[in-house]
């Protein structure tokens, strides 16, 4: 249009913007699209394809408005279809000049995620698009910046104080620090994925750390692999880096489930779990139906059990002696033991042998004991609401799936029904609310696919949002198995890369217009490139993850002995000097 | 006459089917005809033989003849024998050739602006050179009221205009003729001919200006009749379809006895309607010249022979194939102190026959005309330059409305 | 603006074309160069596009002729026979108190106005634009492509030289936007472009 009238002056703007950096250089203009579907970008004939990303962001000006976007396909173009067919002789030179860029060209596909007015710089959702032509820019440093803001403890747009926490740097801007709302965060259930390897708990770690040092909330962690607790393996050079109690060393308890692994790996727990098999109810063995293979007639006859044998009813039903004993020797039924009890209940003994043999695996366990008067629970209760997070080891447990299953459901429902009480105290009274608790839970899928979810008390939480002040922390590398109900009651995403098409799709659930982001997370990097989107980020992200290293230690406020030390003698020499004034 | 050059043809406004009767009437009387002249052309090519000896009794016929009758155009023959055919006898020599031709534009009263333009055009080849010829064109406008008006103070006519065209073309044989005598740096030795289309002996005939006038335009021409004499020039008039039967007459008068040599007699011409070229086309081969003869018009005999510019001619066929019908018969007019010279005869012969390859023409006449010929596009040009001219000076110069129709047709 | 003399005058004129009548010299006008000629207050310009030498009966009948041809009259013919030439221009644009539109003029030259040849400088600004491309791809009775390839290189040549591939380059890229449902003939100019 206004460049083609005079072409000396066209080209000399042109080279004017080749010599300027790249960032924040023109990439195009827009050329169609909608609202729903996004934007198609024709790029300038002077840019290459190969030099742009999917996950990039891109910036628009137009009718006063700043339009952020993120590049979410590239894709080629020409002007007539013959081109595809019959490609020109582009070894010469001045058709390939002629023809590159101007009959042939990239287009990019853009994803509008947020709108600035350009006058109160306010980000908001996008309501509208830039018009025909509107140029398109790579996103400046400080664009980026301005949209997620600093670092650190400082007030949102509504001017709350709100803790931004530095996950990650942008894709080729290594100056920009990405930072979430952990408040954010932690007010919607927020799940981390991505295919196994991918660094899914050092990430999970990441987050758990800014949430303990915010003190945004308390965690109660089911460590499976006993990653979290004291230290974590690793790929690097360091054979292991340094768990939550190790950087949070007065805030974070660890209680384990399994002793003996505990000591052995040194992991400094401060109490171990158990769980009285009197509590146990049948609620908290019906989800593990899919681990146990336990059969619908399996799962009334507990039911059964429990309404008839009372409290006591799992102890005895696993107790051989009791078993034996039941009916007595009364010859007048005929039958004693199991199938005494099974006639008594109107169930049938094969039912009830079958079921006694699924559930001797777990008999076995020696988290599990008769003595009623421990109460886990409680005690876990009571240092969350201390304001300390806890870590539970299962040690070899952690291999058992079931066991996990059946520890993590059972605990988090109990934890859980104190918290309602809690809550609805609050409201009444003027009662301090429970401490805003985040549970965080591996193989989520397990617990949360649709036959499951409605058993256990994780989908209930997902559902119920943060009424009671508990959300989850999921970790998973499966998402297509996560209840879709559930899935797109997650407030924050972020994903790791994934490789299966379901997984991908499952990921967008229930965020609308995130299919578009689908080429951008198909995409990623197998290490360390997540992509962030929901609640905590004011627009989705892709980040390459900030490390999880001794400068990470230390900016949460580790410090080693060498330094404590040194600290401590400077101390000492602060408070002598404090002294030797006023002596004199 | 050059030949004619293919032109668009206008379309014609009458009704051909009118005359259709008449065009049949017409084939057969011409049929008639030529069965006529044919016979009578026999007749002529018979006496040119019978009386080919020339002695002193025809020679007194035909001053008897010119006396008797100042019109009577006859031939004096030069030769001894009437039936001469020559060929050159000698090689090929190259020439270098001159070419001149004149056009003119005639006062138009109509017009914008009264003037009248004579226009020559001259090309100097030189045989063997292997050198583009020269060319040179030589516009003369006139406009004083001196030269558009006669004593009786009208525009003068076409026959003016065309009296001073005439000298206009021999003044610029002249010129060149000179000029590249010069150019050869004096040198003598190389034939230089120049050749004017038409006859080299003025026609005076109707009287169209006051003597005083006509004797002054005759000494003109004379004098530069004189001035290529002077630098060894040969002027040549070449008449391209000759009509005249100047041969015949005097073949005429041969036939009679002296007595009856008298006006009425001549007039009485058996050979009437028949030129001289019908006779030579049938005796003349290719490359063949007649013998020279001398007209016998009193301008020639008395005027011209008075300042040794008497004229003589002789007929060449320039065609190159053989027979009547390729014969291509042409008059060529030179001074008598050329005719006088064999070997100069022959060169011209032979320089003019060389020029005339191709065309059945002399290539520096076609060239000459061409450059001399005003056309229409150029006229118009020159008029638009005389009319932004006067508009300079604040007059305005307009056509008049009967100009303006014939343009329009 | 233009050589020192007229290279013809105008014979005849309309909105897009005007043709004028000239002389075969060497100084003839090469397809695609820009000549000029007044139309009352402005100068309409036009691109040459057709040559036509007209049919000249004297030279065929000489060279027909049998025998040899000899070289004066070779020469003759050559150099001194000054053989009518028209030439058509298409009219691309016109300059008006010193402003030039690419656009066709309001009045075409009228008959007898002397035409002229263009110099680079005048050839560049002219031609400066872009806008004229679809005037002569458009136009009727018109070796299009040729003229617009013929016209674009000396109109490139009229530029410093670093500058030329530059416009060059544009003005391809110019075609391939308003071509681009017509890609034979945007091949066969650009082509011509480029060698």
């Amino acid at each position: 249009m206004d460049d083609f009238a005079h072409p000396d002056a066209y080209l000399a703007s042109l080279r004017a913007e080749a010599d300027h950096a790249d960032i924040g250089a023109r990439l195009g203009r827009v050329v169609a699209g909608s609202l729903s579907s996004g934007l198609e970008v024709r790029l300038d004939h002077d840019r290459r394809l190969e030099d742009l990303a999917v996950g990039r962001y891109v910036v628009m000006k137009a009718g006063g408005r700043l339009f952020f976007g993120m590049i979410t396909d590239i894709a080629l173009d020409s002007t007539h279809p013959a081109f595809e067919k019959t490609p020109p002789d582009l070894d010469n030179d001045f058709l390939r000049q002629v023809y590159l860029g101007t009959s042939t060209f990239g287009r990019l596909h853009v994803s509008p995620l947020l709108e600035l007015d350009e006058h109160n710089r306010i980000p908001r959702p996008v309501k509208t698009i830039p018009g025909h032509y509107t140029p398109v820019t790579t996103a400046t440093p400080e664009e980026v910046a301005y949209v997620f803001g600093t670092e650190g403890l400082r007030r949102d747009a509504d001017g709350r104080t709100v803790h931004y926490f530095h996950i990650g740097r942008p894709l080729e801007m290594e100056d920009v620090k990405i930072t979430l709302s952990l408040e954010r965060l932690v007010a919607r259930s927020s799940a981390v994925f991505g295919k196994s390897g991918t660094g899914k708990t050092f990430l999970s770690r990441l987050l758990l750390a800014g949430i303990i040092q915010s003190d945004v909330a308390v965690n109660l962690i089911f460590d499976m692999h006993n990653e979290y607790g004291w230290a974590g393996s690793s790929e690097g050079a360091t054979r292991t880096v340094k768990g939550l109690k190790q950087l949070f060393p007065g805030r974070v308890t660890i209680f384990t489930l399994d002793p003996e692994s505990s000591r052995r790996r040194q992991s400094h727990p401060d109490a171990t779990v158990t769980i009285p098999a009197d509590r146990i109810e049948p609620e908290d063995l019906e989800m593990l139906a899919g681990v146990l293979d336990l059969s619908e007639a399996q799962v009334g006859a507990m039911y059964v059990m429990r309404r008839r044998l009372g409290p006591g009813w799992l102890g005895n039903f696993m107790n051989d002696d009791w078993v034996d004993a039941y009916g007595g020797n009364d010859t007048g039924t005929g039958s004693s033991g199991l199938r005494a009890l099974a006639e008594d209940l109107d169930l049938h003994q094969s039912t009830l042998a079958a079921l006694r043999r699924k559930l001797d695996r777990y008999w076995r366990y020696e988290f599990i004991t008769t003595r009623s008067d421990e109460d886990s629970v409680s005690r876990i209760l009571e240092y969350l609401q201390a304001g300390r997070s806890v870590v539970l080891e299962f040690g070899r447990y952690g291999n058992d799936l079931g066991a996990y299953l059946l520890v993590a459901n059972f605990l988090t429902r109990r934890i859980h029904q104190r918290y309602v009480t809690m809550k609805e105290r609050a409201f009444g009274a003027a009662g301090e609310e429970p401490r805003p608790l985040v549970v965080t839970i591996e193989e989520a899928h397990k617990f949360l696919d649709p036959q499951i979810a409605r058993h256990t008390i994780f989908g209930t939480i997902a559902r119920e949002l943060r009424k009671y002040n508990v959300t989850l922390l999921i970790v998973d590398q499966r998402p297509s198995g996560i209840d879709p109900e559930v899935m797109s009651q997650v407030g924050t995403r972020i994903t790791l890369a994934l490789d299966n098409e379901d997984d991908i799709r499952a990921v967008f659930m229930g965020i609308s217009g995130g299919q578009a982001l689908r080429e951008v997370l198909a995409r990623l990097d197998s290490k360390e490139q997540a992509l962030i989107l929901g609640h905590a980020v004011p627009m989705p992200v892709v980040v390459q993850t900030r490390p999880y290293d001794t400068e990470f230690y230390r900016q949460m406020g580790y410090a080693d002995e060498e330094e404590l030390e040194a600290r401590f003698q400077q101390n000492q020499a602060l408070m002598r000097g404090r002294q030797r004034n006023r002596l004199t | 006459m050059p030949p004619k050059i293919c032109s668009k043809t206008l379309a014609l406004m009458l009704e051909l089917r009118r005359l259709l009767d008449d065009i049949e009437a017409m084939s057969r009387e011409i049929i008639t005809h030529r069965q006529d002249l044919e016979a009578r052309i026999a007749d002529g090519l018979t006496a040119l033989q019978r009386l080919a000896v020339v002695d002193d009794a025809l020679l007194d016929k035909i001053d008897r003849a010119a006396a008797e009758d100042p019109s009577w155009r006859g031939a004096f023959p030069l030769g001894p024998r009437l039936d001469e055919r020559h060929r050159p006898r000698i090689e090929p020599v190259d020439a270098t050739l001159i070419g001149v031709d004149g056009s003119q534009i005639y006062p138009d009263r109509h017009g914008p602006v009264l003037y009248y333009l004579i226009n020559t055009g001259a090309i100097v080849l030189r045989q063997g050179s292997g050198q583009a010829p020269l060319t040179q064109t030589r516009p003369t406008l006139f406009f004083r009221e001196d030269a558009l008006y006669n004593e009786d103070q009208e525009i003068v006519d076409h026959r003016i205009v065309n009296a001073a065209r005439e000298l206009a073309e021999i003044r610029e044989m002249a010129l060149q003729a000179v000029a590249e005598r010069e150019r050869l740096g004096g040198d003598l030795d190389r034939l230089l001919i120049v050749l004017g289309d038409g006859p080299l002996l003025m026609w005076l005939g109707e009287k169209d200006s006051p003597d005083q006038e006509v004797q002054r335009r005759v000494t003109a021409y004379l004098a530069e009749l004189a001035t290529m004499q002077r630098v060894g020039a040969v002027p040549v008039g070449y008449v391209d379809r000759p009509r005249s039967a100047n041969v015949l007459r005097m073949l005429h008068v041969a036939d009679l006895d002296l007595p009856a040599v008298v006006t009425a007699n001549l007039r009485a011409t058996r050979y009437r309607r028949l030129t001289d070229r019908t006779l030579f086309e049938r005796w003349l081969g290719p490359n063949e010249r007649s013998g020279l003869f001398s007209s016998t018009a009193r301008i020639n005999r008395v005027d011209f022979r008075q300042a040794g510019q008497e004229i003589a001619f002789f007929y060449l066929n320039v065609a190159r194939e053989p027979g009547p019908e390729a014969a291509r018969i042409v008059r060529v007019d030179v001074p008598m102190w050329v005719a006088g010279q064999p070997d100069l005869l022959d060169r011209v012969h032979l320089a003019i026959y060389r020029d005339c390859e191709g065309m059945d023409y002399p290539y520096v006449l076609a060239r000459a005309h061409e450059l001399a010929v005003v056309g229409s596009r150029e006229r118009e040009e020159l008029e638009q330059m005389l009319t932004v001219a006067l508009l300079r000076r604040g007059v305005v110069a307009a056509p008049s409305a009967k100009a303006l129709a014939k343009r329009l047709l | 603006m233009a050589s020192a003399s007229p290279l013809g005058r105008v014979l005849r004129s309309s909105t897009t074309t005007f043709t004028f009548g000239s002389l075969d010299n060497p100084d003839l006008p090469a397809f695609g160069a820009l000549v000029a000629a007044e139309a009352g207050p402005t100068w309409v310009y036009g691109l040459v596009y057709e040559v036509l030498i007209q049919d000249d009966p004297f030279v065929r009948q000489v060279v027909a002729a049998a025998g040899e041809l000899t070289a004066e009259r070779v020469e003759d013919m050559r150099q001194r026979r000054q053989v009518p030439v028209e030439i058509t221009a298409l009219t691309i644009a016109y300059r008006q108190d010193d402003r030039v539109y690419q656009r066709l003029p309001p009045r075409p030259p009228a008959a007898l106005q002397p035409v002229w040849a263009c110099d680079e400088a005048t050839t560049a600004q002219v031609l400066a634009e872009v806008t004229f491309f679809r005037t002569v791809l458009n136009a009727a009775h018109c070796p299009s492509e040729e003229l617009l390839a013929a016209a674009l290189r000396r109109a490139a040549a009229c530029k410093l030289p670093e500058q030329q591939q530059a416009y060059l380059v544009n003005a391809g890229r110019e075609l391939a936007r308003l071509l681009a449902s017509d890609l034979p003939r945007l091949d066969a100019i650009l082509r011509r472009l480029a060698s």
